[in-house]
């Protein structure tokens, strides 16, 4: 196989809960207090559905083919001229959602903390540090995570207890004032993050542990649906009808942490650690790009790619956005079909044909036999 | 075999990259701490239909005891410019041209408007542009002073170096309202209680301070329609203000018992009150219901307050005490004011939102008809380290 | 594409075929070897031939005597050999014999009263022997010779170690003396299962080295690895333990220790109960012990010794120290040049005062205090005893005061450059003490060039790179990542003795239980 190393699935748990996590938290609470408002808090719930099916389909279609992520066994499934299509496809998209994680990450950085520093250097940094992760191996990632993912979840953990004090529990009262509907809508455009789960079909052959890939898996996006649920109900507890005004509620919110006029202004130690979370995730998708394109050409080794692609990811990241609204508007817009499309429509379909072709060699076995 | 093996090339390429990093990191960001101007607050006035007229409290650099160059006695640590402009962000930029060091605004503690401005202007357009900066922060404590806010700025006081830092440790002294940035633009959303901020003004009483110094005190509080400024209350209305809001903390409460001459004062060590709306056959009513701890700090009467029932009778007194104040600013609000400082609305919302939409529109109007009931606890904890009572002059 | 695959398959095949060489001039080396000279009877020729070997020198004392009436010759280096012992043990009862026509048999049976004795026929043993310290006797007519061993020479006596000491613990050091040191060890684990091999190393220096562990206890797979990196080693000289260890290291690129020094023979005690393997060299007092991990350079032998609540915080706070030791001088310039609002108004206002009259960027006056630091350690170093400690104390009152003073450096950065200093003091191991300092330079400049942006990533990329280490197959990281949970009792606190049941997963071999379980201790 291409890649040596072997992960556990809590392992790779480790490494999808802040792939998605890592710029969910940033924009999701602005995005979802936009349609759904006093009930955003729910809308992460709501959104775990995608979730759910991407894992499903991941996890099922790896079954069929143990060894293969989907640009290998697409070919498999439906010939090699439309299985190579295919796996072009997802290398396209890799390469684009990659650019869109990017520039978030830049945008972020860039636009609240280091203004007058060129993106190219910011974005260059971090593609320097992935690539040296991705270079040593999905080994290498899944520790890098284990030790980062505590830094993640005390950031959000330690936001949330030191706003507190600030918070005014009433703020999201009355429930369900314009029914439920509300609600679901603001998940529209977080089930578009969830279906970034669908990121596992690269990881589950590397598995030492396939069997409790399901149970890790759903507990971490149960972890990730809370997480973002509790992020929602802090920034509308803080900022009420004012979240959707911000462009970084989770930002805003630790601007406005003080404790005894000493421990203030610490959104920039906020946004160093979080970059440890955007390394997760840029190193996630940069990894799952190299090996999707190694199989797609099918070499022996990947190594050799790490580099050139990190060049192309510098140039989509600056390519992917003109400005920060722009960004925003694809999440809004773009973003909630898109990602679905691949994290679930065409796995969906190649399931339902793998499954059908496994059961027409069945039947016709059978009938041979007969 | 040659010296450059696989290991040292992939060395190398790594080295380069950071080598290339490294190099064109210029210093973009960089600001030495000395190339920077610590503004510590603003003021903004009113100057004309159209522009504003901003001023900064900056810093003195070498004033602190750690500067060490023995400056400080009697120099004042700070000075204040000030410049005009059609908005906020245009008078920064024509500030910035008057300081050879950059303006930094991430140690502003408060932002006062002049009354005027407020009044004809209103505070959106200027906030926002605290809320957009990543320099700014929402936190920053907002005030309206009845004079110019430059003055205000430029007044020295004794206990604290700068007028930004008397305004921030008041603020904090729970007297008045403790307003933030956040806390107004969520008030000017339609959906919640109007604004009110806390009114402050040069203290015209100069006796014993030392010459060219000038205290600051609360006046009460401003109380806006939407955006603009359109009433106010003073301190003793404000106390009763604080109840609504559930922001009182160690006020004293001082009556005097009709069986006696002298007064008793009590310390409210814990107090809590709460909002309960109620809809009754389309009758609106809401309830205050005030909750407070008290300790005794004061008893010129002859009252024995350690027997049972005088207690009780006093803390009966008290309460008749606090619901006249609770009773005298509904009334001013509801009566004059008309702009819904209370949280009735809010109240309303959470509890009955479907009767609540429909008065959503006109609701300063519709509020003012509301009926008030009162529900007013006291419970006298303690007495003091002494609990004796005056002797009859006999 | 098809490019690119065959370029990588060149490669490949140029690494094999460059692996076949190596292979191949190895074992031509072995064969010369096994082709020796064998001893001739005339035994004026052997000494003439052994005279030669040795270049004709000075300290190689020849003793000719008789044995009856033949004639014999004993060769020894002269201040490696115990005469006393030779004279009462070998010459006296050789000379005194009356009998003729010995064998060589008979003679070392019944003559040659010496516990260490044997019989070699090559010239090449003869004189490898000699070199070695042991002494040989030639016997005119023998196509043999009879090796002594009485070697007896100046050595250390043994100390408490310098650079680890404790307050409470033992208070022996390893010396120079690989015999002294491997006996410090057996006193220590009187047992069968202590296993000590010996191999030379450095084609001249001959040097012993020493593979020690615990049978059962170590991976035998481990043991196989050690001694096959031992084996490979090919080189002129091992003077210090420092030789081998950077020919046996998993990655020679990391600035990080990946093999463990200690003097104390009762760390390296402990460590073999855990399963690790250790590694003596002769000539040098610092033992090595494989494979380690980040937290064992960070662990002191006191911790197991105290209280483990006391162990445990300790721990703790030493974890604290490396982050201090590693980010706060970067931490400060990223806060004065990019994030002045993260202090409270009043600390960032006499910080900025105490600035005003300095003429560096807080970058430079960074840089500039922390090279200060490093020449007054290594100073403090070189420097005699007696002198050092007046130097380091002088160093830092009058440079860091004077240069306040002057307005070169602020007195903050002083004070930050200190705490810096003395909690990279803090770190229990020297050598991992040293890499963390010196890995703070490169951050202090990204901290300078993107702010905590940059400290971030060049964290990032340290931790990227210990992720990546392995000694000797064991990630160094472990057990935190990849994550052991059972093994983290050790880590991440000190866990009570009567808790640690269990060997560590990553090195422990077939036995893995330690102790009887439920030995919590209590009033019964």
């Amino acid at each position: 196989m291409i890649e040596k190393g072997r992960i556990s699935s809590l392992q790779l748990a480790i490494i999808m809960y802040p792939t998605i996590i890592a710029t969910a938290i940033l924009i999701v609470p602005a995005v979802t207090a936009t349609s759904a408002g006093r009930d955003m808090w729910l809308s992460p719930l709501w959104g775990t559905v995608t979730g759910f099916l991407s894992i499903f389909l991941a996890i099922k279609l790896n079954q069929y083919y143990p060894d293969k992520s989907i640009v290998e066994y697409s070919s498999d499934i439906i010939g090699k001229f439309f299985g190579k299509l295919v796996g072009l496809g997802y290398l396209f998209f890799l390469f684009h959602i990659s650019g869109v994680i990017i520039r978030e990450y830049a945008d972020f950085v860039v636009g609240l903390f280091i203004a007058q520093t060129p993106m190219p250097v910011v974005i260059a940094g971090m593609i320097a540090v992935a690539a040296f992760a991705v270079r040593a191996g999905v080994e290498v990632i899944a520790r890098s995570s284990e030790l980062f993912i505590p830094i993640v979840i005390f950031i959000i953990f330690f936001i949330l207890v030191l706003l507190i004090p600030e918070m005014d529990f009433l703020k999201i009262q009355p429930l369900f004032d314009g029914g439920i509907w509300p609600s679901i809508k603001g998940s529209a455009t977080i089930q578009a993050w969830y279906s970034e789960f669908f990121l596992i079909t690269f990881f589950l052959p590397f598995l030492s542990d396939k069997k409790r890939a399901v149970k890790w898996n759903v507990i971490c996006l149960i972890l990730i649906a809370v997480s973002l649920s509790f992020t929602n109900l802090a920034t509308y507890l803080l900022f009420g009808a004012l979240t959707e005004e911000l462009s970084y509620p989770l930002i805003s919110a630790t601007r406005y942490i003080s404790v005894a006029d000493f421990f203030e202004n610490i959104e920039s130690v906020v946004m160093a650690l979080w970059v440890a979370g955007a390394y997760v995730k840029i190193t996630a998708f940069y990894y799952t790009f190299v090996i999707g394109t190694a199989q797609w050409l099918k070499l022996p080794n990947y190594r050799p790619l790490v580099f050139p692609i990190g060049i192309i990811l510098v140039i989509s990241g600056l390519w992917a956005a003109q400005s920060f609204t722009e960004v925003k508007d694809s999440i809004g817009k773009v973003l909630p079909f898109y990602l679905p499309l691949f994290g679930t429509a065409i796995p969906f379909a190649l399931l339902i044909i793998a499954a059908l072709k496994k059961k027409i060699i069945a039947a016709h076995q059978s009938s041979e036999q007969a | 075999m040659s010296i450059i093996t696989d290991q040292w090339k992939k060395y190398c390429v790594i080295g380069g990259w950071f080598l290339v990093i490294l190099l064109s990191s210029g210093c973009w960001d960089r600001v030495e701490v000395n190339d920077i101007a610590f503004v510590l607050g603003t003021g903004i006035d009113y100057y004309g239909e159209k522009e504003i007229e901003l001023s900064i409290e900056v810093k003195l650099p070498g004033t602190t005891e750690a500067g060490g160059m023995g400056g400080g006695n009697g120099d004042q640590p700070t000075f204040v410019q000030s410049a005009t402009g059609k908005t906020v962000a245009e008078a920064i930029a024509n500030l910035q041209m008057r300081f050879p060091r950059k303006l930094f605004w991430g140690h502003n503690r408060v932002i006062i408007f002049n009354e005027k401005f407020v009044r004809e202007l209103g505070v959106k357009q200027e906030l926002e542009y605290f809320s957009r900066s990543p320099e700014a922060r929402t936190r920053d404590k907002v005030f309206v002073t009845q004079g110019k806010a430059k003055d205000l700025l430029t007044a020295v006081q004794h206990l604290e170096d700068s007028t930004a830092e008397t305004l921030r440790e008041l603020s904090g002294t729970n007297i008045g309202l403790d307003v933030s940035i956040r806390d107004v633009l969520l008030g000017l959303k339609n959906e919640e209680t109007e604004v009110a901020v806390p009114m402050i003004a040069v203290s015209a009483d100069t006796e014993g301070t030392a010459e060219g110094k000038n205290e600051i005190e609360l006046l009460g509080t401003a109380v806006f329609k939407g955006n603009k400024m359109s009433d106010w209350m003073n301190m003793r209305l404000t106390r009763g203000l604080l109840w609504f809001k559930n922001e009182i903390n160690l006020a004293t409460v001082t009556i005097a018992p009709e069986v006696d001459d002298g007064y008793i004062s009590a310390l409210m060590i814990d107090a809590k009150s709460e909002l309960i709306p109620e809809i009754h056959d389309g009758q609106w009513k809401i309830t205050i219901k005030a909750i407070s701890e008290d300790d005794i700090i004061q008893n010129s009467t002859e009252l024995d307050l350690t027997e049972m029932d005088v207690l009780q009778s006093v803390e009966r007194q008290l309460e008749v005490e606090i619901k006249n104040r609770l009773v005298e600013v509904v009334d001013k609000v509801q009566q004059e004011i008309k702009s819904d400082v209370l949280g009735f609305n809010e109240a309303f919302r959470r509890e009955y939102p479907e009767q609540w939409h429909e008065h959503k529109d006109d609701w300063n109007q519709f509020f003012t008809t509301i009926e008030v009931d009162y529900d007013v606890k006291v419970y006298v904890r303690r007495l003091g380290l002494s609990t004796g009572k005056q002797e009859s002059e006999e | 594409m098809r490019f690119l695959k065959r370029f990588l398959q060149k490669r490949q095949q140029k690494k094999q075929q460059r692996l076949e060489k190596q292979k191949n001039q190895q074992q031509q080396m072995l064969q010369q070897m096994a082709a020796d000279i064998q001893l001739s009877t005339d035994i004026n020729e052997n000494i003439k031939n052994i005279q030669e070997s040795f270049h004709q020198s000075s300290d190689i004392l020849f003793r000719t005597f008789s044995i009856g009436s033949s004639q014999a010759c004993i060769v020894y280096v002269s201040g490696l050999t115990n005469e006393d012992r030779i004279y009462e043990n070998v010459l006296t009862p050789l000379m005194e014999a009356t009998e003729e026509a010995h064998s060589l048999q008979e003679l070392i049976e019944k003559k040659i009263s010496v516990s260490e004795i044997k019989q070699v026929q090559t010239f090449h043993e003869v004189i490898n022997d000699l070199a070695g310290g042991f002494q040989a006797l030639l016997l005119e007519g023998h196509q043999s010779a009879i090796i002594i061993g009485l070697p007896k020479w100046e050595k250390r006596s043994i100390e408490e170690p310098t650079a680890e000491q404790v307050v409470r613990g033992p208070r022996e050091g390893f010396t120079e003396t690989i015999d002294d040191n491997i006996s410090m060890l057996r006193r220590r684990i009187r047992s069968p299962r202590l296993t000590i091999q010996m191999k030379k190393s450095g084609a001249i220096t001959n040097t012993a080295v020493v593979v020690a562990y615990i049978n059962g206890v170590a991976n035998d797979k481990l043991v196989t690895e050690v001694n096959s990196r031992l084996d490979r080693i090919n080189i002129d000289g091992v003077i210090d333990s420092g030789y081998i260890e950077e020919l046996i290291e998993d990655n020679p690129y990391s600035p990080f220790p990946q093999v463990l020094n200690t003097e104390r023979p009762d760390v390296i005690a402990a460590y073999l109960l855990e399963g690790h393997v250790a590694v003596l060299v002769d000539g040098s007092p610092f033992v090595m012990i494989v494979p380690t991990t980040i937290y064992s350079l960070l662990q002191s032998s006191e911790d197991y010794y105290e209280r483990y609540i006391i162990g445990t915080i300790i721990r703790w706070m030493r974890y604290l120290f490396v982050v201090i030791a590693l980010l706060f001088p970067s931490l400060y310039v990223a806060i004065l040049t990019f994030h002045q609002e993260m202090l409270p108004t009043t600390l960032i206002l006499s910080i900025a005062d105490s600035r005003e009259m300095v003429p560096f960027p807080a970058l430079i006056e960074a840089l500039l205090m922390e090279m200060m630091f490093e020449i007054l350690r290594e100073a403090g170093i070189r420097l005699p005893k007696q002198v050092g400690q007046a130097v380091g104390i002088v160093g830092a009152l009058i440079i860091g005061e004077a240069a306040v003073r002057a307005g070169i450096v602020s007195a903050p950065m002083v004070i930050v450059v200190a705490v810096t200093g003395i909690s990279s003091f803090a770190i229990p191991r020297f050598n991992a003490g040293i890499s963390i300092r010196m890995l703070r330079f490169p951050i202090i400049i990204l901290a300078g060039s993107l702010g905590l942006l940059g400290i971030m990533l060049g964290v990032i990329a340290i931790v990227v790179h210990l992720c990546s280490l392995r000694s000797f197959g064991m990630p160094y990281l472990g057990p935190l990542a990849p994550l052991q949970l059972k093994d983290i009792k050790d880590v991440l606190m000190r866990a009570p003795r009567w808790k640690m049941d269990t060997r560590p997963h990553l090195t422990g071999g077939t036995d893995r239980e330690r102790q009887a379980s439920n030995q919590q201790p209590g009033p019964n």
